[in-house]
């Protein structure tokens, strides 16, 4: 046991145990993190016997017996538990609630996995002071505005702005016909659809958290007939999807809005197979310009970059994607940007997606951060000019959007 | 609703002593199946998350009441939404009371409170208890019939894609 390290970390083949020591089957891992009075399981927990659970229960009731206040469990990543190892649960928390009256117990589950979070409210009858919290209800700082469906139309537009681009720019990044292909944070996926329709793949995953903008997806391409797409509710953070999958795994725009981008990276690079790639697109939003009234435009949209700092994201992450790939182990790192700009189709686009970017920013972010009404605007007008510029007869604007990819090692 | 509905999806047959040879080959057949049985289904990992759940847990009930020979088959079925696992176990005279018992308690109707005295219970077990959760948690509808005085069939029909949504 690594007391030192304040954390008891043991790795457990449910089949082990047994006499004959045969059937490796898939177990499942637990362990405690002494630091946030966690206790985590994960994996596939179907023991024959209680007896099988016999490491798991020992430092669960360890835990449980000297901690004081909250203990977490955390089974984010328990994908499935048998009557046995639920019974097995049950028990130990009802044992640690009567043994310790100090101590509460919260659940920590995930909407990801559909039987889980009815399954463990049952466990609050079990025992007092037991809670359950469906993590992922307010799991990243931006989940309200950017799961809200009424935004779907302005993000067509956006993706029918920026496909004119990376449909050249995705096959200098190792897009081919039959590659097997995942989309995280696919959004409303009408990105996947695109790729889907233009690059002849032999599979498109498209993975989002919000369930209506998957069944606004599912809609759109069931009427453009495009196949070979499932979209999938799923978290970026905590993918359900296999090991080494796929040959090619995206994720745009989307980094920038997690606190914690290396977590989704980390899993790009699980689900992709070695000398596969990862793909993301990412913003800067201080780089957006126009002209005329280039000054008014800039200072918003440096202040977009302090406002979404200040709600936990980073929408200036873009040319940061090199560091963060390398950071992730990926090898021969690609990285290029292009400018959507008004002059790239109709400029009337361009001006409802910012019009749209007003609405959120300036209406919703700037409001909720309590920005006084001088500030609130001037920072409208920049956008106001920038639909201007867009709209100018002379005038021009721009939105820059950095790419990257990296290589999984052989 | 008529069996000649249902369309095959995937069929098995077991001799017993293979299946029963070690635990684990529950969970792997609930995983390979619920893979095949996912397919065309809205969102198919989560539906093979459900799925694999509710055959992982039917097959552990049969591993633990039948017959020490014989063949354990087993059929997945489809009609529009519903999906139903067909079992058929050979049974000795221990395994043929235990699924009357479970027919019995499943036909009381009250499987929710069954299930929580059964979490709590002390001691042994009781395998029924896999049989309310399907009931309770994912809407299963059981039906548990003996054949021929040495066997026993087991159709549980499942609406997934609605517990999915």
């Amino acid at each position: 046991m690594t007391e030192p390290e304040k954390t008891i970390r043991r790795r457990h083949e449910q089949t082990a145990a047994r006499p004959s020591g045969q059937g490796a089957g898939r177990g499942f891992a637990f362990h405690y993190d002494e630091n946030n009075q966690e206790f985590v399981l994960a994996g596939v927990m179907t023991p024959q016997d209680t007896a099988a659970l016999a490491p798991m229960s020992e430092a669960f009731g360890a835990a449980a017996a000297r901690l004081r206040g909250t203990m977490f469990l955390n089974v984010k990543k328990l994908l499935r538990v048998n009557v046995c190892g639920f019974r097995e649960l049950s028990r130990l928390i009802s044992i640690a609630c009567e043994n310790n009256p100090e101590l509460a117990i919260r659940i920590i589950t995930t909407s990801v996995i559909a039987w889980s979070s009815r399954r463990f409210e049952r466990l609050k009858s079990v025992a007092p002071r037991v809670e359950v919290e469906q993590y992922d209800d307010a799991f990243y700082p931006g989940q309200g505005v950017l799961e809200d469906t009424s935004f779907v139309p302005i993000l067509r537009t956006q993706t029918k702005m920026t496909w004119r681009h990376e449909r050249d720019i995705l096959p200098r990044h190792g897009l081919k016909p039959k590659m097997r292909i995942a989309d995280i944070c696919c959004g409303i996926g009408d990105f996947a659809a695109l790729v889907a329709r233009t690059f002849d793949p032999a599979e498109v995953v498209a993975v989002d958290h919000a369930q209506g903008s998957l069944a606004y997806a599912r809609k759109v391409a069931a009427e453009l007939g495009v196949r070979r797409v499932e979209y999938v509710h799923g978290d970026a953070a905590s993918l359900l999807l296999e090991d080494d999958r796929f040959d090619f795994v995206t994720c745009r725009h989307s980094l920038q809005v997690f606190d914690r981008p290396e977590l989704i990276l980390k899993e790009l690079f699980r689900i992709c197979r070695p000398g596969g790639r990862v793909y993301i697109s990412n913003e800067k939003n201080s780089h957006c310009l126009g002209e005329p009234r280039a000054d008014s435009i800039q200072w918003s949209y440096t202040e977009v970059a302090r406002l979404w700092e200040h709600f936990g994201m980073d929408i200036e992450l873009g040319p940061k994607s090199r560091r963060l790939m390398m950071d992730t182990g990926l090898e021969d790192i690609r990285m290029e940007s292009f400018m959507v700009t008004n002059l790239d189709g109709d400029p009337q686009d361009f001006a409802d997606v910012v019009a749209a970017w007003e609405s959120v920013y300036v209406d919703r972010m700037a409001v909720e951060r309590g920005d006084s009404e001088e500030f609130i605007a001037r920072f409208r007008k920049g956008f106001h000019d920038h639909i201007s510029a867009a709209l100018h007869p002379k005038g021009y604007a721009g939105w820059p959007i950095w790419v990257a990819s990296g290589q999984k090692p052989l | 609703m008529a069996d000649a509905q249902f369309e095959d999806i995937i069929r098995l047959d077991m001799p017993v002593g293979l299946f029963a040879a070690n635990w684990s080959n529950c969970d792997r057949i609930a995983t390979y199946v619920a893979r095949m049985a996912s397919i065309g289904r809205q969102d198919p990992p989560r539906y093979s998350n459900l799925f694999s759940s509710v055959l992982n847990e039917l097959l552990e009930i049969i591993f633990c009441y039948r017959a020490p020979d014989g063949a354990v088959a087993f059929a997945v079925q489809r009609h529009g939404t519903t999906d139903r696992i067909a079992l058929s176990v050979p049974c000795d005279p221990s395994a043929e009371a235990f699924y009357a018992a479970a027919r019995d308690s499943l036909k009381s109707g009250d499987s929710a409170t069954l299930m929580d005295k059964a979490l709590l219970a002390e001691g042994e077990l009781d395998r029924r208890l896999g049989f309310w959760e399907l009931a309770v948690e994912y809407g299963a509808e059981i039906a548990i019939t003996p054949v021929d005085g040495n066997a026993m069939h087991l159709i549980v029909d499942l609406k997934l894609e609605a517990v999915a949504s």
